[in-house]
């Protein structure tokens, strides 16, 4: 049976966001025969890169060049053990990883990285934080990325998955672009901005 | 003031976050997430997330004329 490590918290409100958003990816990958096994510690995640074949990795949370993180943004996998990514495709929706630890990953036999180039970013409407999957705000960058882990979770590769994340903002940028919703401009703005980094 | 020099850069910043909604804030990774407000005095006070923005403002001012062209790329 396929695995696929998923790693998300929600000690704040950008991986709350997060973490709602994965549970389309959860159901969808359970559909398509994929077992899910979560982690958000760098022991058990680490532990699990390590001794389980897992061929897909989702990393949801925080990170930087060198890095992505999981809860209270302790380091799960950096560029020093990058090779725990070896035979595998990832998936890093954190900000900035695909620069450094993306690199470094291939490097060391990783698959496949999907990463940002720079800060992953979102607006959210105060009112909303509570319930994230009906924050308007957050919705267009946060369905734009999960298609990339929808994409790599039916079999698609990383440059299917990438192309098809470049075009599915069209349909939300337009929508912003006529909208006079007072979020509309902000959500064009990190549609772009995202867009810009993957 | 010239154009595109610091000053100028930091009060075009300023004047487009100014038309923020007041109940909304930017998540910016492990940064944290952030209103108007904040993001008006981190842009003023010439922070290290304050210059981010200032390029993330002008990335998007630079790159919205483009937008047609790259949404039509495969």
């Amino acid at each position: 049976m396929k695995r696929l490590l998923l790693t998300r918290t929600k000690h704040d409100t950008t991986t709350h966001y997060l973490h709602e958003y994965c549970r389309e990816l959860v159901v969808e990958a359970e559909n398509k025969g994929w077992k899910v096994e979560e982690a958000n510690s760098a022991e058990d995640v680490r532990s699990r890169l390590a001794k389980t074949n897992c061929e897909l990795v989702l990393f949801n949370g925080h990170g930087n060049e060198e890095s992505v993180c999981g809860r209270d943004n302790e380091v799960l996998v950096n560029v020093e053990n990058a090779s725990l990514l070896e035979n595998k495709s990832v998936f890093a929706r954190t900000c900035a990883s695909l620069k450094k630890l993306g690199k470094e990953a291939v490097s060391k036999g990783c698959l496949e990285y999907v990463g940002y180039e720079g800060n992953f970013v979102f607006f959210t409407i105060n009112e909303m934080e509570a319930t994230p999957l009906k924050d308007p705000a957050a919705r267009p960058v946060l369905e734009v990325s999960n298609s990339v882990a929808l994409r790599l979770i039916s079999g698609s590769d990383a440059a299917s998955a990438v192309a098809s994340a470049r075009r599915k903002p069209v349909e939300w940028m337009t929508k912003m672009l006529a909208s006079r919703e007072q979020y509309a401009t902000q959500a064009f703005d990190s549609l772009l901005l995202n867009h810009l980094r993957l | 003031m010239s154009f595109l020099d610091d000053d100028y850069m930091k009060e075009l910043v300023i004047a487009r976050l100014k038309t923020m909604p007041p109940n909304m804030k930017l998540s910016i990774g492990d940064h944290g997430s952030f209103d108007k407000r904040e993001l008006i005095r981190q842009v003023d006070s010439g922070t290290a997330l304050g210059q981010e923005t200032i390029k993330s403002q002008i990335t998007l001012i630079l790159e919205a004329p483009n937008i047609a062209k790259r949404l039509r790329e495969p």
